[in-house]
């Protein structure tokens, strides 16, 4: 069988095509993902869409506290954007984590959501972020929360002729301290046993507000609904801190694998979620 | 030229009780498919050895049972990949699963299913297929129980040893063909060329002399190539098709199909006194071989060979010490283990440099104080030598050289011990609280190839223009030693290395040599290369001799006053011949002869080289995270004939051994079924993340070879897992049994130091 590749110009031809081919076709941007799995798991996609020549998809752009990063936009440029620091600092190190150098300069941070790994470090951000994932297809154009968007391991609500355009989400605040580690077999190119992520923002001694995630430990990334809630108004205190990591590693449901045991997730858990609110609460009192 | 692929085993044990081939062999562009019920039954063992073979023969080309996820069970040749691949998977097969072993500690249990029933197997010395040994090992030295009664202390501890992979880049490759002769050739990619020729000619029923094996430049070993792995498969199919067959491994085949380093389950008993000397010690192996026998006994032989030889204890031990190793060698129903750079020390070591490390803290001892106060030391003799040789006669070995204590002295000072070692300050130095620095260290020493055993051959031969052709057996997998080599031959006959055109293992047209293991090639070939060339150089003397008196223009000249520089033949009186004149002269002028020399060399000793291992590191004492941050080792392995090639491999076998202390390790589903099949969930470390390395060579002149050198290539594998298991209980008090160091079971040991 002979495969068919299309690399159009515009995202308008793309749809196009993707409206004609529906799930015949398989969407291609970094190949990071996409090519290990043609060669590892046999795959072979009747029709490759490569949205490499898009060009309109590859911006970070900006309107008031909105951002939007087109879904071409590679974790390298994430991790050497001079404003993001400032504005999503999470996500700025968790691409900066992400796999080696090359697989930064390719990966994008669409193949990451459309991957809806639930070890993905990029998509691990923008749940903190409460990003929406702009979708288009020849017919349509919406937005949906990340938290919707991803479903299971692999397993996204995009239909077969959507593309994924980008994500949008707001700049934090400039008192919001931010953390994001993983922990894996070894310090590159591995895929985490468990990472964790966390924004924070304290007023008069108390927590004001509070977001954390956890990746690795669970089908999906996961928020921490209860340990935000118990956050929320607590007074900062060591014993509060304490109480919340408790409660992260009580709450998450990790699972055995190749890569790491119940126990030991569950420990990791506690550890990040301890570690992150120290420092984020470090890091807001000194600024 | 055909494309060959195997069928491997789904299942870890079954007969085959039916096979039907039939659809695979009418599938077009299909030029064979082989079972067993098409070759003959010849039972033999893989493992790329010397004759007699030291271990058990217990494997046929293809047989109708399977014994591990992974095992062959039919050949296809046909004109593509695709259509081979496709091929395969029309081929029919109902196995009779059986019971299976995964873990060894159950392969000698009563009733337990037994793996090889063929009666067509060979037992060598203690293998009892009845009871899975493959092999079992007992040696005693000296008295053991009187030495622990002397003891005031007795220290046992039990360690474990992951199987890993060697990871050579190229992969196993071999093509076969039969030449105008009518002759098969076999072209492979092999660390032991005539090896493969001895061992395949009765499973092909072939004589000896229609094969012929050439080793082409290659990439890569590290003893999975120690093996006669995928040879008979093309060799079987050309000889069923007539045609030229290629077969690739595939990365996955590597994991699943080829052969890696025995996993061990290690115990230990030492007896030492009060002051720190130690009076006996005791080491048992379980060591896994996987479904099959090969290097069974010698890997294992060689774990006590060179770890329990270290440390024979001090005073009157060192005359008379007490040491037992005992290993049986168990089969499961896993992929082989087998020949992987170390040989069984690697095991060793981390068994026995963990277990000092132990004792020197029970005893409030310095570690490295109490490691030098039992080492071995230059005149003694190699206790193992008088005790155990693979089954053959046992010789005293005296050691010669031992730099050991220039090592230690010199790699301290590189890794700045005394300004790290138990300084809480140091220890605290990171800009975490939660992170501590550590730093550790191993001594080891190994063998420089087998003693009275391995021998190399080469041949020199002087052409006209004053090149020579040097052929040697020796295989250069990619260690650069045609390199070598060619640099001892140009040093004795005073020419610069290009004037030498070298050819090397091609069984053909080489002299033989065992091949490249037991890091022998530089000390072995070499001598036989220094040799060759040294009667060369005689006769171009005795012909420089010869012309110059002819010429009548100066004082009679007797050869021996000749001095062989620059390309040519130096008189005591200033007078010279170019090596051009004394080719032409020799050739077709006068008297004519071809100056060519043949040597081989066996070594009546093998002189072990010494290091110590350095290691710092950065953990992380809440998640388990171990980060190394850099690596010394420093090496007596005698004189470094060239330093680029000799540090390469240091820096190289430290590559390796840090996976073996921090990540790597293959593991098996409870069917048996290997869970890591390719290079991501293998790790193997790549060169941006490696630590900063530093080589020390400690130069010892061994007197036993004509240019002073001891081997290189596999100590570097020995002490890296132990020194950064030794630094991480420096950084945090846990103690680590069983490597690698994984974050979880870093963690897992931090949870065990908190409850103890
Ligand atoms: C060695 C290595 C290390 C890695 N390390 C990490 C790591 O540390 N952390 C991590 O999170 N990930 C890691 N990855 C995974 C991968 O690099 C990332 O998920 C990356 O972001 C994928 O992006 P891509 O553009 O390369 O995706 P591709 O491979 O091009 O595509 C991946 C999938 O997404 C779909 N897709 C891509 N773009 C779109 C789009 N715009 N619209 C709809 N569907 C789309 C494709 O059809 C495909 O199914 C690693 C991968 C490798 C090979």
């Amino acid at each position: 069988m002979d495969q068919v590749y299309i690399r159009p110009s515009h995202l308008d031809d793309a749809l196009e095509a993707l409206n004609a081919y529906g799930d015949r076709a398989h969407i291609l941007a970094g190949g990071t993902d996409l090519l290990v799995r043609m060669r590892h798991d046999g795959i072979y996609p009747e029709v490759i869409l490569d949205l490499g020549a898009l060009g309109e998809l590859r911006k970070i752009s900006r309107d008031g506290d909105d951002i939007h990063l087109g879904a071409l936009v590679t974790h390298r440029q994430i991790e050497k954007d001079a404003m993001l620091a400032g504005e999503a600092g999470m996500l700025v190190s968790a691409c900066h984590q992400v796999g080696s150098v090359q697989i930064r300069n390719s990966g994008t941070i669409g193949g990451n959501l459309a991957n809806a790994s639930p070890a993905g470090d990029a998509v691990l951000a923008l749940y903190l972020l409460e990003a929406a994932v702009h979708l288009q297809s020849k017919h349509r154009d919406r937005w949906v929360p990340v938290g919707e968007f991803i479903t299971a391991p692999g397993q996204t609500t995009r239909r077969a002729d959507e593309i994924i355009c980008g994500v949008r989400f707001k700049r934090l605040p400039p008192d919001a301290a931010v953390f994001f580690e993983k922990v894996g077999q070894r310090q590159a190119v591995t895929i985490s046993k468990a990472s964790a992520g966390g924004i924070v923002r304290i007023s008069q001694g108390c927590f004001q507000e509070c977001r954390l995630a956890l990746g690795a430990v669970a089908p999906t990334i996961i928020r921490l609904p209860e340990v935000e809630a118990a956050l929320a108004g607590s007074p900062v205190s060591p014993q509060v801190i304490d109480r919340a990591a408790a409660l992260a590693a009580a709450t998450c449901h990790p699972i055995d694998d190749i890569r790491s045991t119940v126990a030991y997730r569950r420990h990791l858990v506690q550890v990040l979620v301890h570690r992150g609110l120290a420092a984020m609460v470090a890091s807001a009192q000194s600024a | 030229m055909l494309i060959a692929k195997v069928l491997h085993s789904p299942v870890a044990h079954a007969r085959i009780k039916n096979i039907d081939v039939s659809k695979a062999k009418s599938l077009p562009g299909v030029a064979a498919v082989l079972t067993y019920k098409d070759l003959p039954r010849v039972v033999y063992a893989t493992a790329g050895q010397s004759d007699p073979m030291p271990g058990p023969l217990d494997t046929f080309s293809l047989d109708n049972k399977v014994r591990f996820v992974g095992d062959r069970v039919a050949f296809v040749a046909a004109e593509t990949e695709e259509i081979a691949n496709q091929a395969l998977k029309l081929i029919n097969v109902e196995y009779e699963e059986l019971p299976f072993i995964i873990d060894p500690r159950s392969s000698m249990s009563d009733g337990a299913v037994k793996i090889h029933d063929e009666p067509e197997y060979v037992v060598h010395d203690l293998s009892d297929p009845n009871k899975n040994v493959a092999a079992a090992i007992r040696i005693d030295i000296g008295d053991l129980d009187n030495g622990f009664s002397e003891a005031d202390q007795i220290i046992e501890a039990e360690y474990k040893v992951p199987k890993v992979h060697q990871a050579h880049i190229e992969p196993h490759v071999s093509i076969s063909y039969w030449d105008e002769n009518d002759r098969l050739v076999i072209r492979t990619s092999t660390q032991v060329p005539f090896h493969v020729r001895r061992i395949l000619a009765p499973v092909l029923g072939l004589p000896m002399k229609r094969i012929r094996v050439i080793k082409p430049r290659i990439g890569g070993g590290f003893g999975s190539k120690q093996e006669v792995l995928i040879e008979d498969v093309v060799a079987h199919l050309t000889i069923a098709t007539k045609r030229p067959v290629r077969y690739e491994y595939t990365r996955e085949e590597e994991f699943i199909a080829a052969r890696s380093r025995h996993p061990m389950i290690i115990k230990l008993k030492t007896g030492v006194k009060n002051d720190g000397t130690i009076t006996a010690n005791e080491m048992y192996a379980l060591s896994d071989t996987g479904a099959y026998g090969c290097h069974a006994l010698t890997v294992t032989g060689n774990t006590g060979h060179k770890a329990m030889a270290l440390y024979t204890g001090d005073g009157k031990y060192r005359k008379a010490p007490n040491i037992r190793f005992y290993a049986d060698i168990v089969y499961t129903n896993t992929p082989p283990s087998g020949a992987y750079r170390g040989y069984g020390a690697p095991q060793g070591f981390w068994a026995v440099e963990r277990h000092m490390e132990t004792i020197a803290a029970k005893l409030g001892m310095d570690p490295i104080q109490f490691r030098l106060k039992n080492c071995l030391r230059a005149g003694e003799i190699h206790p193992f030598s008088i005790a155990w040789s693979e089954g053959r006669e046992p010789k005293p070995e005296y050691i010669q050289t031992i730099g050991i204590e220039q090592c230690v002295h010199q790699g301290k000072s590189a890794i700045g011990w005394d300004q790290k070692y138990g300084k809480q300050e140091w220890r605290d130095s990171t800009d975490k609280p939660y992170l501590k620095r550590g730093i550790g260290m191993a001594l080891m020493m190994h063998g420089t190839a087998i003693a009275y055993l391995d021998m190399g051959g080469a041949s020199i031969k002087m052409n006209e223009d004053g090149s020579f052709n040097l052929l040697v057996g020796a295989t250069d997998l990619g260690t650069g030693s045609d390199t070598v080599l060619t640099q001892m031959a140009a040093e004795v006959l005073g020419v610069p290395v290009d004037d030498f055109i070298v050819y090397s293992s091609d069984t053909d047209f080489t002299p033989f040599d065992k091949g490249a293991y037991a890091s022998s090639t530089t000390y072995i070939s070499g001598a036989a290369t220094t040799h060759a060339a040294a009667k060369v150089a005689e006769r171009i003397r005795v012909r420089a001799a010869m012309i110059l008196n002819d010429r009548t223009d100066g004082a009679p000249v007797k050869p021996d006053e000749i001095i062989l520089k620059d390309r040519r033949a130096h008189a005591s009186d200033g007078r010279a011949v170019t090596y051009s004149e004394i080719g032409h002269h020799s050739l077709h002028h006068k008297d004519q002869e071809q100056i060519m020399a043949v040597a081989s060399y066996v070594s009546p000793v093998s002189p072990p080289p010494f290091a110590a291992q350095f290691a710092e590191i950065v953990m992380d004492i809440e998640t388990g995270q171990v980060k190394v941050e850099k690596l010394v080792m420093a090496v007596d392995a005698g004189r470094i004939v060239n330093p680029v090639t000799a540090s390469g491999q240091i820096e190289g076998g430290m590559t390796q051994a840090l996976g073996y202390a921090v990540c790597e390790e293959m593991t098996y589903d409870d069917k048996g079924a290997p869970v890591e099949r390719d290079l991501v969930d293998y790790h193997i470390f790549r060169a941006d993340e490696m630590p900063e390395l530093e080589t020390i060579f400690v130069e010892t002149f061994e007197s036993s070879h004509p240019f002073g050198v001891k081997a290189v290539a596999e100590i570097p594998l020995d002490g890296v897992a132990p020194a950064v298991a030794n630094a991480i209980y420096n950084a945090s008090g846990a103690m680590l049994y069983e490597n690698p160091a994984t974050p979880d079971r870093v963690w897992k040991a931090l949870q065990k130091q908190k409850i103890n």
